[in-house]
């Protein structure tokens, strides 16, 4: 079970990882949101495994929760507005595609440099891939600033959220129960309420592009 | 110590009955609670100096944070006076005198809580608890300034007063910090028993509660939120900010500064001591040439304030001198002008309150003669107008003539600097003096006596019941210090002698006399008092014994009965000789404007004289500063261009710093 178990968490993380820098490559923004469903299936995998090993039914229900919201309910929301412009595709992004893609592997270095010592306070195995949550968080972070339209930055913010679920997986075996139930709720709120103000901006403005917004300032 | 919780307990009813009664009691119900917490806690400060034990108490549950640490010691009893004193004035004022949005749920709840931070302050024990206490304070003076948030002038000077306050309490903050990084205590008794003040950090300690605590006393050049606040704040919390908010200014650093940093060095005094006579000085010479009502007393305030710092100050330079007997007469003095300035300033704001609504206006030079229409407000603003200009027989002359007695035993045995010390804060008293009699004349002549300049409505004199008895209360505290200052001073003696750690009795009191050790010198104001009462009843029994002919006319009027509004001195031109003296400190503008008639230019239709006098501190410290600070912000835009993506990226730049400086 131990060797399973490492491998499906190695595997399950590094995953977490490869979808934040694949979102980073597509354009299409329902391919976004595919990823991020797949995003949520692995860190849902993380969590499972980890309270398996732990025998610890909190992080399972927590698991399920992760598994519903994340990989169910928030890619089906985020899919329903993707939908109302179809073929819709990010325009040129602030920093284009290879370029972020060198930034990311940067990103993920640094990340592994400055979660060096977290592994040191407790070297175990799990603690060892701490710094592949906080790559997510970095380049999911970078998502949210290069993209142009909005429903692509919602999904780089969704992808930080996921990187520090990860950390906190790897890390501490998850948070209390009733902390990561606040967190997802968040989550869920921040995702119902966007979903209502990109309604909005495009009632008004005819489309979600944040660019044409720098004239809102006081 | 059960009264003074009582007492703070009721305090906080004031504020829960604020809270909860519904809109027609509100103001009478907290404001009577309100008033029984200020008795109480006096009563406990009475009790407290005529007896001679320092009590503490700690109530650990009632804040979240911290214990909070209470202490009732000789000092703290001594400037409890002072707070219970105005806070039951002011609001039995309130009662009577609360219109309009001074009567709503926020005002009364933000008047409640206010009071009972004054309350508290005094008697705070430790730092946490102090700065609790100090913060509460000015966070609710800042909000009741915003009462009348619609006046702009209400605005401005709230800006001034946050941004004053605030840097401020920071200043206080941080030394106290200091202070308790070299003590490793955090009680005022268990700093003051480490005896700080020595050392880099003794220093900093010193300047930052000394900068702070001073600024809060309106001394020089940190007194520019005072002319503003002062008057925009209601009438019955412009009488707690002068007569009590500004006391506790000195009463930190009496507590602080003399009381804990007991190694300073004699230097910083001395530059303390300058800094509180030129603000006595300054205020006393914008007063004289304001001629707004409340503007004057703010100013006024500043004069009082600074005299009492320079007493602290010389207190200090003294006891570094080696003469703590004589700084233990000085602080005495100060305690008594707090008292006494406490009084007539509450009596004198509540006053104007009274005024202001009688007649619209504030305007000096648009008032006169209101003897006929307020003759019960007339008089009492007479007594303290009397007790400020240091007429004996009034509070403040007691406490002034201790003062100057104090200065007169440092000039004739110390060393040089001690002689120095005491020649400049002789000087600044005496002339301050002079200047504030100028400014108290020119308020009660011009504004009171005299014919009215300005028509006016005959309703609503405005001179209710409670009003008059808040007045009537503070006037009888004047009166009563000033001609009964000996058992008075006989307590708070003991508590100069706490703060300087004097072991010789210090100054006593009995009933008929005031004798100070340091320069056996006397007082026997119930003697004075007698022969007053003696030498008037003679007078008027000369002049019924001689002429017949009696001939009724108006005061302040040159004994003439036909001359017309117009042909008065106004505020202006009685401050005029005053203000071309100091015109090179003052340096006034003035407007002459001249137009003529339409169909000859030889005939002037109408000449407008106007002179002002803006603060020059002002103008040449703050406007600059002002000015730098909003070309920066305005820089500071380029930063934020309204573009998310600039925004966001600064969030992630910021995160990619933290990560690099911590791998």
């Amino acid at each position: 079970m131990s060797g399973l178990g490492d491998g499906l968490i190695d595997l399950a993380a590094v995953a977490v990882l490869a979808v934040a820098v694949a979102g980073l490559w597509r354009r299409d923004v329902r391919a976004l949101v595919g990823l991020l469903r797949l995003q949520g299936w692995a860190l849902a995998l993380v969590a499972a495994v980890a309270a398996v090993r732990g025998r610890d039914v909190g992080l399972g229900v927590t698991a399920v929760l992760v598994l519903v919201v994340k990989a169910g309910v928030v890619p089906v929301l985020l899919g329903r507005v993707a939908r109302r412009d179809p073929g819709a595709r990010e325009g040129a992004p602030l920093i284009n595609v290879p370029a972020s893609l060198v930034i990311a592997a940067a990103l993920v270095a640094l990340a592994v440099v400055a979660g060096a010592p977290l592994h040191a306070l407790d070297p175990t195995a799990s603690t060892a891939l701490a710094p592949l949550g906080l790559a997510t968080v970095l380049a999911g972070y970078l998502l949210l600033v290069t993209r142009r339209r909005a429903l692509s930055q919602v999904v780089g913010l969704l992808v930080i959220d996921n990187g520090i679920a990860l950390t906190t997986f790897l890390l501490t075996s998850g948070v209390p129960l009733i902390v990561e139930l606040g967190g997802t709720l968040d989550v869920l709120l921040v995702v119902v309420v966007i979903r209502a103000l990109l309604g909005t901006m495009r009632a008004r403005f005819g489309g979600i592009d944040l660019d044409g917004l720098s004239e809102l300032r006081d | 110590m059960t009264l003074l919780l009582a007492g703070l307990a009721l305090g906080l009813l004031a504020v829960v009955l604020a809270l909860a009664s519904p809109s027609r009691a509100r103001v009478v119900l907290a404001g009577t609670s309100g008033v029984l917490a200020a008795a109480l806690v006096g009563a406990a400060a009475v009790v407290d100096l005529a007896g001679r034990t320092t009590r503490t108490v700690t109530i650990t549950s009632l804040l979240p944070f911290a214990p909070l640490h209470l202490r009732l010691d000789a000092l703290a009893a001594a400037v409890e006076l002072v707070v219970a004193l105005v806070a039951i004035a002011a609001q039995v004022f309130a009662v009577g005198y609360a219109r309009g949005r001074l009567r709503s749920r926020t005002a009364t709840v933000l008047q409640g809580l206010f009071v009972l931070a004054l309350l508290v302050v005094p008697v705070a024990g430790d730092v946490t608890t102090f700065l609790f206490a100090w913060e509460l304070m000015a966070l609710t003076s800042l909000a009741l300034l915003l009462v009348d948030h619609e006046r702009p002038s209400a605005r401005a000077a709230a800006v001034w007063y946050g941004a004053m306050t605030q840097g401020g309490a920071a200043a206080i903050t941080l030394g106290l910090l200091a202070v308790v990084r070299i003590t490793h205590a955090t009680s005022f008794a268990s700093m003051a028993a480490a005896r700080p003040g020595t050392g880099v950090l003794g220093v900093v300690a010193f300047v930052l509660t000394a900068a702070g605590f001073a600024s809060k006393a309106g001394a020089v050049p940190l007194h520019v939120w005072l002319p503003r606040a002062h008057p925009e704040a209601p009438t019955p919390v412009s009488a707690l900010m002068s007569g009590a908010m500004t006391a506790l200014g000195l009463y930190g650093v009496a507590r602080v500064d003399l009381g804990v940093l007991v190694e300073i060095g004699r230097g910083w005094w001395i530059g303390l001591l300058v800094v509180g006579v030129l603000s006595a000085l300054f205020g006393a010479l914008h007063a004289v040439t304001s001629t707004d009502l409340k503007r004057l007393l703010a100013y006024s305030t500043i004069d009082a304030m600074g005299l009492g710092l320079a007493g602290l100050a010389g207190a200090g330079v003294l006891r570094a001198e080696g003469r703590p007997e004589i700084a233990a007469t000085l602080v005495v003095g100060v305690l008594v002008l707090l008292l006494a300035h406490g009084a007539f300033k509450a009596l004198l704001f509540l006053a104007a309150g009274v005024v202001e609504r009688a007649t619209g206006t504030r305007d000096l030079d648009r008032l006169g003669g209101l003897v006929g229409l307020l003759p019960r407000t007339t008089a009492a603003v007479a007594v303290a107008a009397g007790s400020a200009a240091s007429v004996p027989l009034g509070a403040g002359f007691v406490g002034e003539w201790i003062l100057v007695e104090g200065f007169v035993a440092g000039l004739g045995r110390t060393a040089p600097g001690g002689v120095a010390t005491a020649l400049v804060g002789l000087v600044g008293v005496a002339l301050t003096s002079g200047l504030t009699a100028v400014a108290m004349v020119k308020l009660l002549g011009v504004g009171f006596l005299g014919r009215a300049r300005a028509e006016r409505p005959a309703s609503g004199t405005g001179e209710g019941r409670a009003t008059g008895l808040a007045l009537a209360l503070l006037a009888l505290v004047t009166v009563g210090v000033g001609v009964l200052p000996g058992p008075l001073v006989a307590v708070l003696a003991r508590a100069a002698r706490d703060v300087v750690g004097s072991a010789s009795p210090g100054p006593a009191g009995s009933i008929t006399s005031l004798t100070l050790a340091s320069t056996a010198t006397s007082l026997r104001p119930l003697g004075l008092a007698a022969g007053a009462v003696a030498l008037v009843g003679l007078v008027v029994l000369a002049a019924r014994g001689g002429s017949r002919v009696v001939r009724a006319t108006r005061a302040w009027a040159c004994g003439r009965s036909d001359l017309s509004p117009r042909m008065q001195y106004t505020a202006t031109s009685f401050a005029e000789p005053v203000q071309r003296v100091f015109a090179d400190v003052l340096r006034p503008t003035v407007d002459v404007t001249v137009s003529h008639e339409e169909e000859s230019r030889e005939i002037e239709s109408v000449l407008a004289y106007r002179s002002r006098v803006d603060d020059a501190v002002e103008r040449a410290l703050y406007d600059p500063l002002v000015r730098a600070h909003d070309a920066l912000g305005r820089r500071a835009r380029i930063l934020a261009n309204g573009s998310v993506h600039r925004y966001l990226a600064y969030g992630f730049v910021a995160l990619l710093i933290v990560l690099v400086a911590l791998g």
